[in-house]
Parts: structure tokens; C-alpha cells; sequence
């Protein structure tokens, strides 16, 4: 008798349709969910391989690059304390520019000549010079350190800077140089970082 | 039985019409507890729809069902540090006619897991054997809470009706 009422009593049990629509509702969505997850594996799976292959070809490239001794310069942003960006410079311009001694008669005349050009920035410089220099001798003393405020035209895809040299005695020596500087009408002068070296005698 | 690709989401509804309300009840009356009865319903079927088994009939299909909502219902109990006891007015909202509760209202008083072991048996109709497999014990261990359960139910019924 007591199981007869047991079996009814528990039999007439049942879910509320708000709860069955909303477990269904829910059922869906996680099963959406799950569909979407599985999309994504697929494309992420072929997209990670393909980020992970182009990442090795450009630091093979780099590397490359870097056995054959030259790199590609980059612009950077100059930023101020609070990060507001405040300027442009450009970086790693070492194999872009050469720098030759052409001349030491009357003072050090030295020819600046953009490798590229046509290339920004070069393609748009007016002006062209030093920066920043270093003269240092045969024992690697600093003789002359200075910067220049000279700022001679580019006359094709050269430029052609005068060094004063005073109150030095005979000798070799090298010219260090870390930094060029462009410029253009209306435009900030942009300064070029490297490293370019030229030896002379004077 | 073995895992396929995911069902057709239009399996949902069927499913849930077919055995929503009696793995509502049976999740009720284990957990006594109507949100986790229905987190349970749900889980299940989530579950039942990810795994996508494959299964011989109908009666292997509900057996399936069971047996998962009594393993979460179970691991629901494990982990909660207290068994929060619905009042049986909760429960009795869910039934049909609002006349005569007691013997829900002795059921409820039962321990769990004399409750899951009578519901199974004298609602589902399962076998001892079946119940032991869905809850994970002997058949012996299934008829002494079946004996015990009764003898329980029976004097709790009596004195409620008194």
C-alpha cells in the first residue's frame, strides 16, 4: 500500500516548464558554446602553425641578415617621462649610410652618402650631417669629441660635412660617429643612430 | 557504447520531454534540493549530448541517464560540506495534487541514500541489479537500504498520518 502511494506520489513529480525551457535554453547555449570552441581550435590549430612558420622564416631572416652584416633600419618613437610620444628617431641606420674621408687639407672633409636614397627617410632629406662625433686616437684616447651644428644639403644622394680639426698633432687616427641627423622643410630634424668609423691621417 | 561526434542539438527538446521530469524527480529526492536538481538535469544532458553514446534501445538509453544524474548527484553530496534539506512544501509544489504529501514528506525524512535506492525501485521499477550498477554498490548492499528504506518509510508514514 505505503510503495502503490510512494510510486504515485513521486510520479507526480514534475519539472516546472519555466525550468525545462530554461535547461534546454542552457543546453543549447553551452552546446553553442562548445561548437564555437571546436571552431576555433580548428582555425587557431593552422593559424598558430602558420604565426609559429612565418615567425622562424623572419627570424631566419634576421639571422641571415645579420651573418651578411647588414640591417634594416626602423623608425622608433621618442617618448617623454609619461610616455607621451614626442619625436621620431630613426635606428640601426649603420648599413644604410657610408661615411669616407675625402678630404683633411683644411680641416676633415668627410662625404656622407645615403645607400638608399629613395627609400624614407633618405628620400625625403634636404639636409644631411653629423650629430655626433668622436675623434679618437691611435691608442683610442679621445682627442676631439663633439657635436655639429652644421647642416649641409644633400646634393643627390650625398652630403658633404666639415670637421674642424684643431690642436691636433700628426698621427691616425679614427672618426667614431653614433649619430646622423636629416632634416627636411617643415619637417623635425630626424636623428639616425649607428655606428660608422673611418680611419685618416693627419 | 562508444562516443560519436556531438548529437544534433534538435535532440535536446526530445530528451528533455522524454526523461527531464524523471531525472527532475530523482535528483529531487536524492539532493532535496531543487536547484541542484535542476543543475543536475542539466549537466546530464550536456553531457549525454557531448559524449553522444551510442545505445542499444530505450531502456539502455534511460539506464545511461540515470546513471550519470546519480553519479553528479552524488558528487554534489560529496563535496557540499552540508546537506541543505528543501522543506517539503518546496517538493510538494512540483507535484501535480497538493493532497496528501506525507508520505513525500516521510520520504524526504529519510537519509539520501535510502531515498535514491526506493525511488529507483518503486518509481523507476529497476531491478536490484540495475540499481546497484547505477549507484555503484552490491545487490545485497541495494536490498538491505531497500529493507531498511521500507521499514523506515513505513513507521515515519504511519506516525505522520497518526
Amino acid at each position: 500500500m505505503t510503495k502503490n502511494i510512494l510510486a504515485k506520489k513521486v510520479t507526480e513529480i514534475e519539472m516546472p516548464e519555466d525550468m525545462q525551457h530554461r535547461i534546454i535554453k542552457n543546453c543549447y547555449n553551452e552546446m553553442e558554446k562548445n561548437t564555437m570552441k571546436n571552431k576555433n581550435t580548428i582555425f587557431k590549430r593552422p593559424m598558430v602553425a602558420v604565426a609559429s612558420f612565418a615567425l622562424c622564416l623572419c627570424l631566419a631572416g634576421v639571422s641571415a641578415l645579420a651573418a651578411t652584416g647588414k640591417m634594416e633600419g626602423f623608425f622608433k618613437d621618442i617618448k617623454n617621462w609619461n610616455g607621451a610620444v614626442v619625436g621620431t628617431s630613426y635606428e640601426q641606420a649603420t648599413d644604410e649610410v657610408e661615411l669616407n674621408v675625402i678630404d683633411i687639407t683644411d680641416g676633415l672633409t668627410i662625404e656622407l652618402t645615403m645607400l638608399k636614397p629613395n627609400d624614407p627617410p633618405y628620400s625625403v632629406f634636404q639636409t644631411f650631417g653629423i650629430e655626433e662625433y668622436k675623434i679618437v686616437d691611435a691608442n683610442g684616447n679621445t682627442v676631439i669629441e663633439n657635436e655639429m651644428l652644421e647642416m649641409p644639403m644633400v646634393d643627390g644622394s650625398t652630403a658633404t660635412v666639415k670637421i674642424p680639426l684643431n690642436d691636433i698633432s700628426e698621427g691616425t687616427y679614427r672618426l667614431l660617429v653614433s649619430k646622423l641627423i636629416g632634416g627636411a622643410k617643415a619637417e623635425q630634424p630626424l636623428v639616425l643612430s649607428g655606428n660608422w668609423e673611418c680611419e685618416f691621417a693627419y | 557504447m562508444k562516443n560519436t561526434s556531438v548529437r544534433p542539438t534538435d535532440s535536446i527538446e526530445a530528451v528533455m520531454y522524454t526523461y527531464g521530469n524523471m531525472l527532475f524527480r530523482l535528483s529531487l529526492i536524492t539532493l532535496g534540493n531543487v536547484s541542484d536538481a535542476e543543475d543536475v538535469v542539466q549537466e546530464t544532458i550536456i553531457k549525454y549530448m557531448q559524449k553522444a553514446p551510442k545505445f542499444n534501445n530505450k531502456e539502455h538509453e534511460k539506464a545511461w541517464l540515470i546513471k550519470v544524474a546519480t553519479n553528479k548527484c552524488r558528487d554534489i553530496l560529496r563535496y557540499k560540506s552540508r546537506h541543505p534539506m528543501v522543506d517539503i512544501d518546496e517538493i510538494t509544489a512540483f507535484t501535480k495534487e497538493s493532497e496528501d504529501n506525507g508520505i513525500l514528506d516521510a520520504l524526504m525524512m529519510l537519509p539520501e541514500r535510502f531515498r535514491v535506492v526506493l525511488v529507483l525501485y518503486y518509481v523507476e521499477e529497476y531491478s536490484i541489479e540495475d540499481i546497484a550498477k547505477f549507484i555503484g554498490k552490491t545487490t545485497s548492499a541495494v536490498k538491505m537500504r531497500l529493507q531498511k528504506g521500507r521499514k523506515l518509510l513505513k513507521e515515519i508514514y504511519r506516525k505522520e498520518c497518526m
